[in-house]
């Protein structure tokens, strides 16, 4: 490495490295002495290097803790591949066996992963897709003969409203033929939640795992509000099995399927033995991905992982399974299948006071239009109260009727709540003062009566709609008939937003530049998704528009005085353009139909915006079609 | 070998060098999932070899092989189902991108494809702070040959990022990493 006149890159930067021998280095160093030109350069080169170091600090994949996650995965192969390793897994005969009591709450998920074997091989008919999800679902229901012992560890983290990360275990016990069963979830080694059935039928159950999940035809609807693993996750999986796939890429190991609403599918063979099925659904501001890796041969899971998003909250809930082994049954301890837990006290008269047992309602056919119509008009009434009535009030859903529970600071604030909430249909209210709480648990109990649905209209148009609905004759039909109306119209008016904020999100990620620069396979991607997108959007355009026109046309006034529209959502919409025009219309059959806030527009005048809103969607729905197609801006 | 041996080798092996080679699987797949999917079936592979018995000298450099070959087997996975491969960076042919686009590439990453996969890869293993001996050694070059390599690349990050600046003042599309304004 010898110079005559400067020194090389090389050099200076072998030098700033330590790695220059020390003949060389020393003439380096004597020459950097006198020249500012080599100097300067080396600091250039060192400055490169500092900004280089930084960045790879910082965005260069994988970051920490990758090499834990990597480790465990590798020992999970190793396992596999090992006949005689320790913790080898049992045989292909003994399956997850979870579900015997809804208890089994949390742990669900993992089981889910029980599926028919060769599964990816079939998976290519886009027929199986469907049926194999299907399948999915049901097989945590077989019931397996296999005494099994599983660890599993589980971490939730969530990163907003606020960062917080929880690491859990998850220990099970199964004894089916014994009919015995226990669950303990554990927090570092303290026991925080179990569940357990003994031999005798005896079932016990702490109370984070008693919920059970709520159904409903839309998936936001079905999760939001609720943080549980379980809830989202089979609300997910259900939604997902009942969607027509259709296939978008078929490779030798791996297939790619979009559903008709733009959910994709994924199923992969990852390394040799593992399948991996990834389905990722993006609606409105809700993103919903859920990742199982499993054994192809004992198809078990290996790894789940669920991630639920939207603008103001997102969770992350990762299965690791730790180990899994057979149990001799006759050595179990029959301790095991007991409340893990020492006896306590009864709960003092006030707690007792506050979740007394409700009066049954109406009996109706179980999670019917009306129920998640009345939920929708809980909500937003509760919303429209002020936040400190409402702090300690949850609205839980029930076969046949929605309760809302919880405590007030005082008298006047339950009877607030009272007020707005009585007089929607299905609603149960067990709302209870601090103030007003009596001593014993009797005679809170008995305070609570059922409420009778009252006359007035729960949302503006109701009156007019029980008008054009009317079954003589018969008022509870008629009542029926206006929720599955509304039910109906909101539906559709949220698919058509949800498919706008995916075009818009579309547009937003390929702007003119960068589609140019795309390979013709991913534009043929991108262009049938988008394809898709319109098509579903322009369905529910019609749909609505024949759902509505019959019946609320009529009540449109010739002319509409302008007004603002209450919009309820916390993302900033374009001023123009599809997602705009879809939002509005959201907004006005929210108003309109389930009773949200309209804003500053009377109710007829709603009607002509919402009209308006249909007419101005088909043309737009054109324009971005055409301007697509079309190329340069894309931005609806 | 034995089974307690492999596995502690290969355990300590994937903390130290498991995330370089993760790196370098990226580079090459722009794939997180695919990287270490590769990395896994790298380590499993090499577990194999130590389980029979085979004397696996350098490790490293062994498992980075194993890597390149299943990346460049994945390309023509593709290739066969009648995608074209365009000359240049594999980075990009690599499905799980198109199939994804919403995972976009660390912007550093994108950066990085001015350099040829040689000076890519010297440079992602300094930057892991290995020293030039090691390098050579896992990439089975001259010590020299990892000097020139990478005065080459800095010199045209360099030359990239001041590209990008001007292109950025005009309004171009590609972007300058912000840490490495």
């Amino acid at each position: 490495m010898k110079f005559r006149k400067h020194c090389s890159d090389e050099q200076l930067l072998a030098a700033l490295d330590g790695e220059l021998p020390e003949a060389q280095r020393s003439e380096v160093v004597r020459h950097l002495e006198v020249c500012w030109a080599c100097r300067a350069r080396q600091a250039e080169i060192e400055s490169q290097v500092h900004l280089l170091t930084r960045a790879a600090a910082q965005s260069l994949y994988p970051g920490g803790g990758w090499s834990t996650l990597a480790k465990r995965r590798f020992t999970l192969a190793v396992q596999a591949l090992e006949p005689v390793a320790p913790a080898r897994p049992p045989s292909p005969s003994v399956r997850w066996r979870w579900r015997w009591a809804a208890a089994a709450g949390v742990m669900i998920v993992i089981a889910l992963g029980t599926y028919s074997a060769g599964w990816l091989r079939s998976i290519r008919d886009p027929a199986t897709v469907s049926a194999g999800l299907q399948q999915l679902i049901d097989a945590d229901r077989s019931v397996v003969a296999a005494p099994v012992h599983q660890v599993v560890r589980v971490r939730i983290e969530q990163t907003r409203p606020r960062i917080e990360s929880r690491a859990r275990r998850l220990e099970v016990w199964s004894d089916p033929k014994g009919g015995r069963h226990a669950l303990h979830w554990r927090d570092q080694h303290v026991l925080r939640q179990a569940a357990w059935r003994s031999e005798d039928g005896g079932v016990g159950v702490s109370r984070a795992f008693a919920s059970a999940p709520p159904d409903s035809p839309d998936l936001v609807a079905s999760i939001g509000g609720h943080w549980n693993a379980q809830q989202i996750e089979e609300a997910f999986l259900r939604w997902l099995a009942a969607r027509v796939w259709e296939p978008v890429v078929l490779g030798g190991d791996f297939s790619v399927f979009a559903s008709d609403s733009g959910t994709r599918l994924v199923a992969q063979q990852v390394v040799p033995g593992t399948v991996r099925l990834t389905a990722r659904r993006q609606r409105a501001q809700v993103i919903t991905e859920w990742i199982v890796e499993m054994d192809e041969r004992t198809h078990r899971p290996r790894l789940q992982r669920i991630r639920w998003e939207r603008p103001d909250a997102a969770m992350e809930i990762l299965f690791v399974v730790e180990s899994e082994a057979r149990l001799d049954a006759a050595t179990l301890r029959p301790t095991l299948f007991h409340s893990p837990f020492p006896s306590k006290p009864p709960a003092p008269p006030v707690l007792a006071g506050i979740r007394p047992a409700l009066p049954t309602g109406p009996a109706l056919p179980a999670r019917s239009l009306e129920l998640t119509t009345a939920g929708i008009q809980a909500e937003y009434a509760l919303r429209r109260l002020p936040r400190d009535w409402v702090e300690a009030i949850e609205i839980e859903f029930e076969d046949s009727r929605i309760v809302v529970r919880g405590v007030t600071q005082t008298a006047e604030m339950r009877e607030g709540i009272e007020a707005v909430l009585g007089r929607l249909e299905w609603v149960a209210l067990a709302v209870q003062s601090v103030e007003e709480t009596p001593a014993g648990p009797d005679s809170a109990t008995a305070s609570i009566a059922w409420i009778e649905p009252p006359e007035e209209p729960g949302f503006p148009l109701e009156k007019e709609l029980a008008k054009r609905l009317a079954v003589p004759g018969d008022k509870s039909e008629t009542a029926r008939r206006v929720a599955a109306f509304s039910a109906q119209a909101a539906r559709l008016a949220s698919a058509i937003l949800g498919e706008s904020w995916a075009l818009h999100r579309l547009a937003e990620r390929y702007p003119d530049g960068r589609l140019a620069l795309v390979r013709p396979e991913t534009r043929w991607l991108l262009d049938e998704l988008r394809e898709s997108h319109l098509r579903s959007l322009s369905q529910a355009r019609a749909e609505l528009q024949s759902l509505v026109a019959p019946v609320l046309e009529p009540l449109a006034p010739a002319r509409s005085r302008p007004g603002t529209i209450a919009r309820p959502g916390e993302e900033p919409i374009p001023e123009s353009g599809l997602l705009k025009i879809a939002s509005e219309m959201d907004a006005l059959i929210r108003g309109l139909l389930a009773g949200a806030p309209l804003g500053d527009v009377t109710p007829r005048d709603g009607v002509a915006r919402l009209f308006q809103a249909l007419e101005r969607l088909e043309p737009e729905t054109a324009r971005v079609r055409t301007a697509w197609q079309a190329g340069p801006d894309l931005r609806n | 070998m034995e089974f307690d041996e492999a596995s502690r080798l290969i355990e300590g092996l994937l903390e130290d060098w498991g995330p370089s080679l993760a790196r370098q699987a990226y580079r090459l797949t722009g794939c997180r999932e695919a990287s270490d999917d590769l990395v896994q079936e790298a380590f499993l592979a090499l577990y194999q070899e130590l389980r029979k018995g085979e004397q696996i000298e350098n490790p490293r450099a062994w498992t980075l092989t194993v890597v390149r070959h299943h990346a460049a087997k994945r390309l023509r996975r593709i290739a066969a189902r009648g995608e074209q491969l365009e000359a240049g960076s594999v980075l990009d042919q690599v499905p799980a991108r198109e199939i994804e686009p919403e995972r976009a590439f660390d912007e550093l990453a994108d950066m990085l494809r001015v350099l040829s996969g040689r000076e890519q890869e010297v440079l992602l293993l300094r930057l892991d702070s290995m020293k030039y001996r090691e390098i050579a050694e896992c990439l089975g070059i001259d010590d020299s040959s990892v000097a020139t390599h990478l005065a080459r690349a800095i010199r045209k990050l360099q030359a990239e990022v001041k590209a990008r600046m001007a292109g950025q003042s005009m309004g171009k599309v590609n972007e300058v990493p912000k840490t490495l304004q």
